[in-house]
């Protein structure tokens, strides 16, 4: 008998022995995992947030959109009552802005009102405490996300941050013993396995929170008795580890509440943002309640698919919610006749602007690690401007459905004082990534490259200023190997008496290549190099035509350097990217380095403007008014293959390209193409004349552009003409007396004694 | 025979006027400022800063002194990214580029302080005690960095 004894006890030790070794085992296995960092968190990447202040310009249409694109709901005025939401009454605005956290500062969420007129914002104000605003700062659009390989989405949040009743309301009714109980409930068990003996099915669970948690950590969806043993033991050291809060936290951020396409829903955090477009904490009782209710079935109870099914399941939730007390009877009554209120749309998902993330992504890979990116919830902030972006989408748009469909286009817009990349529109068809043409398709720039040989002429004050006559007869250039190269014009005549600014303004070909083999292709090569397009190749009569290929990104980095009076600042498509603590990783602020002397750029920029204003750009007065006097030049490429256009006001740079993809002729000049894509876009968003200040070292001549000399400022024909110091001619031609007759249009004579006898004795 | 002394007079008069008149007209030197001569037409735009009144916005201003508080407080780092903000506002504000050289100077990047300041100056126009500044922080970046012997009276070289 006592050896019986003996050998129970012992098996019982072993039994003990086993269990807790067993035990063990989990226990190590979780408080590893929790030791680590819990759920790989994918990177969120920012557009630019929007800051309104009065005097702005800003299109009410461009505004509602920005505001759909970041998962604002349009209500009626009464009812703009809850984050996430606005109403628009004519140009008149009120916006309930969402809480958000702009790594420099942490904005909660308030209602401000917008009135707009003609495209200017001419009243900020916040209605609630009726006082105006210099500036309000609006939550960004989420332009995209890196995911982990398991697709998973969340948004991380913290107990003491979420309304107290989401704990309260997901114990009720997923786990009422919660508190009481060490992760396993016996008396669930029980009540499930008489439920399923009598129903001879496995339909009645009795999972508590601790081993929902323990198998969506560790373990598998499998149905089998091992798997439930295992998270038994799972949860009884998630029990033994952490405290009650703590379970419920990590359950919250957790459990799987949906589906968006490949992306997995996870946590109440985002799925507040999924289904309402609104934080967690703004969320109401019923809103609660649907939320919960669908922990049973995030796809059988999807409020989107099946409403009514979702509706029955949230007014259940929210009765038990009333029978704990949590809301009174007259919410209760209140919350059951609400509408489910989902949004139609999902907040986020599939990025609105994939070219222009991936050139945040291009950016960010040279520092960081894929699978960081993938994985540590970093927080990206860019230079976007959905504004611009939608702009540039809709004038690329609109131009091409005119067009041959084998055509497609590259365009970048920048900001002209920081170089900052607005927008990136990488092929035609917009939402969905293929050939980023605007990063990748390197294409000949043709005419585009003559700024560069213009302005080293112009580096050369001694030799050239403005007004330098120049050759445009017949020319022939030795290449390298021999060969003799003799470009034409495109009209195939040559031109008499042209001067170096003519040149460019329309565009001759045989003026430029002769001026640039006097300058010196070197010399060429250096400013080409210093406008921001180092060359490694050797250097090619050809090039003065724009034999180079550059992809429309790097044509905006040179002709930004011009617009930025000599100016070098690198393009810029990422401010900053902050961990999800909010600690700064990388900051991108601005940087300049003085590369050309800012009165010769100036010079050629005169000239650029009347390139548009009176050369071959000058179909853009179709779309942009004379005085908002843009600069720009047009580029085409043998037989019609490119269409390019660069361009810039006081405040945007834009560079377009048009052609197509197996290289076969376009059919198009740069001013019947890329022309008329810069302008539509342009057309569309708020620019502001380009005003050209002369630098120190610029002087001004009154000039006879006949002659080319000083003549007298009430000449006729007189123009003034601004010179680098010390350049301006020295000779002097006074007016025929033809000329001196006349008076100039506008213009009062002065005369002098003899004329005013003439007139007396007439 | 007498002339009378008033036609002498009125000859005299007449013939300087018709000596005056017949005169090549005077050639216009070419002004010292950077302005161009008014009413003439001109290559390209005859829009220039100057052709408008720049009137600073109540945000620019705002931003300003936010910008100056930071600095004060040994935040220059955010003071230059209020000033990055503000350049999106109006980045013709040759005052912005003057604020974020100087910032630029207080971190001891010279390279960025100097070419921050040449910036301004392209943009500060008729505004010379802007230029002066701007200066100043040039000779001083220069100084710092040995290349040149500064010679204002900033600092005065005792004999």
């Amino acid at each position: 008998m006592k050896i019986w004894r003996l050998m129970v006890l012992l098996a019982l030790l072993g039994a003990g022995a086993g269990c807790y070794g067993y035990f063990s085992h989990f226990d190590t296995l979780v408080q590893n995992r929790f030791q680590g960092r819990l759920w790989e968190l994918p990177a969120r990447v920012y557009a630019r947030p929007l800051e309104i202040y009065p005097g702005m310009n800003l299109s009410p249409d461009l505004f509602e959109k920005e505001l759909g694109l970041s998962g604002y709901q349009q209500k009626k005025v009464k009812s703009v009552e809850n984050p996430g939401t606005y109403s628009r009454r004519g140009n008149q605005f009120v916006v309930f802005l969402r809480a958000f956290d702009f790594g420099d500062e942490t904005l909660g969420p308030r209602r401000i009102s917008i009135k707009i007129k003609d495209n200017t914002i001419v009243g900020l104000r916040r209605p609630d405490t009726f006082s105006n605003r210099e500036m309000e700062r609006l939550d960004p659009v989420v332009m995209g996300s890196f995911y982990p390989d398991s697709r998973e989405d969340r948004v991380l949040v913290s107990l003491d941050r979420i309304p107290l009743t989401l704990g309260k309301t997901i114990v009720a009714v997923e786990d009422r013993n919660f508190y009481t109980h060490y992760g396993i409930d016996p008396k669930s068990i029980l009540r499930a396995v008489a439920v399923n003996l009598k129903n001879q099915s496995l339909s009645q669970g009795a999972s508590t929170l601790t081993q929902q948690l323990a198998k969506n950590f560790f373990l598998t969806r499998e149905k089998t008795l091992i798997r439930k043993v295992n998270e038994a033991f799972t949860a009884l050291a998630l029990e033994r580890r952490f405290s009650k809060d703590e379970i419920l936290e990590a359950y919250i951020n957790e459990v799987y509440l949906g589906q968006d396409g490949k992306r997995a829903i996870h946590g109440f955090g985002l799925a507040a943002e999924f289904y309402f477009g609104r934080s967690l904490s703004d969320l109401k009782p019923h809103e609660i309640a649907l939320l919960v209710g669908m922990l049973k079935g995030p796809s059988a109870y999807n409020p989107r698919q099946y409403p009514k099914r979702a509706l029955s399941r949230r007014n259940l939730a929210l009765e038990l919610m009333a029978d704990q007390g949590m809301i009174s009877a007259s919410v209760l009554k209140r919350s059951m006749a609400a509408p489910l209120g989902v949004i139609v749309k999902p907040a986020q998902g599939h990025s609105p602007f994939p070219y222009y993330l991936d050139l945040v992504k291009r950016r960010l890979m040279k520092e960081y690690r894929e699978a960081d990116l993938k994985t540590m919830g970093l927080r990206i902030f860019t230079a976007l401007n959905p504004q611009v972006q939608l702009a540039a989408e809709q004038g690329t748009a609109e131009f091409l459905k005119t067009k041959n469909s084998r055509l497609d286009a590259g365009v970048v817009v920048t900001a002209l004082a920081t170089n900052e990349i607005l927008a990136v529109v990488g092929g035609k068809n917009f939402r969905y990534k293929g050939f980023n043409r605007a990063l990748d398709a390197r294409r000949p720039i043709g005419s585009l490259v003559k700024p560069a040989v213009f302005l080293t002429a112009l580096l050369n004050p001694g030799t050239y200023t403005m007004i330098t006559p120049v050759d445009d007869g017949p020319v022939r250039v030795k290449n390298p190997d021999g060969s003799i190269w003799a470009p034409q014009n495109f009209d195939r005549k040559s031109h008499e008496g042209v001067r170096l600014y003519q040149a460019l303004v329309h565009s001759y070909n045989r003026s430029t290549v002769r001026l640039g083999m006097d300058v010196g292709l070197d010399a060429v090569g250096d400013v080409l190099s210093k406008m921001g397009h180092p060359l490694t190749d050797t250097l090619l009569p050809s090039m003065l035509l724009g034999s180079l290929e550059m992809s429309p990104v790097h044509v905006a980095q040179l002709y930004h350097t011009l617009a930025s009076e000599g100016f070098y600042i690198p393009a810029k498509s990422i401010r900053t990217v902050y961990t999800p603590e909010g600690t700064p990783l990388s900051r991108y602020p601005l940087t300049i380095e003085q590369r050309l002397d800012p009165g010769a750029v100036f010079l050629l920029n005169k000239i650029l403007q009347a390139a548009v204003s009176q050369g071959t750009g000058r179909a853009l007065e179709e779309w942009i008014p004379r005085n908002m006097a843009f600069a720009g030049k047009t580029g085409t490429t043998n037989n019609l293959r490119d269409s390019w256009f660069a361009g810039f006001s006081g405040n945007h740079l834009a560079v377009a390209w048009v052609g197509r993809d197996d290289n076969k002729p376009a059919g198009l000049t740069g001013s019947t193409g890329a022309l008329q894509v810069f302008g539509r876009i342009m057309a569309k968003i708020p620019n502001i004349p380009l005003a050209l200040a002369a630098p120190g070292n610029v002087e001004w001549g009154v000039i006879d552009p006949q002659t080319g000399a000083l003549t007298d400022e009430n000449c006729p024909n007189a123009m003034a003409v601004p010179f680098l110091k010390g350049s301006a001619p020295d000779e002097f031609h006074p007016c025929t007396q033809e000329s001196y007759l006349l008076p100039g249009p506008g213009k009062e004579r002065s005369g002098n004694l003899i004329d005013w006898l003439k007139d007396i004795f007439k | 025979m007498r002339i009378p002394q008033a036609f002498c007079r009125l000859f005299l008069l007449f013939a300087a006027c018709l000596t005056f008149s017949c005169a090549q007209p005077r050639p216009v030197p070419i002004p010292s400022t950077h302005l161009p001569p008014e009413n003439l037409p001109q290559i390209g735009s005859t829009y220039s800063p100057s052709s408008t009144e720049h009137h600073r916005p109540v945000i620019i201003e705002s931003m300003i002194s936010r910008a100056k508080i930071q600095l004060g407080q040994n935040r220059p780092q955010e003071a230059f990214q209020t000033l990055e903000r503000a350049l999106a506002v109006d980045g013709r504000d040759p005052m912005l580029w003057h604020l974020m050289s100087k910032i630029r100077l207080i971190q001891r990047q010279y390279a960025q302080a100097e070419s921050l300041a040449r910036k301004s100056n392209t943009l500060a126009g008729p505004n010379l005690s802007l230029r002066e500044k701007n200066q100043r922080i040039i000779e001083d970046v220069q100084e710092r960095q040995g290349r040149v012997q500064r010679t204002d009276n900033h600092n005065p070289s005792k004999n």
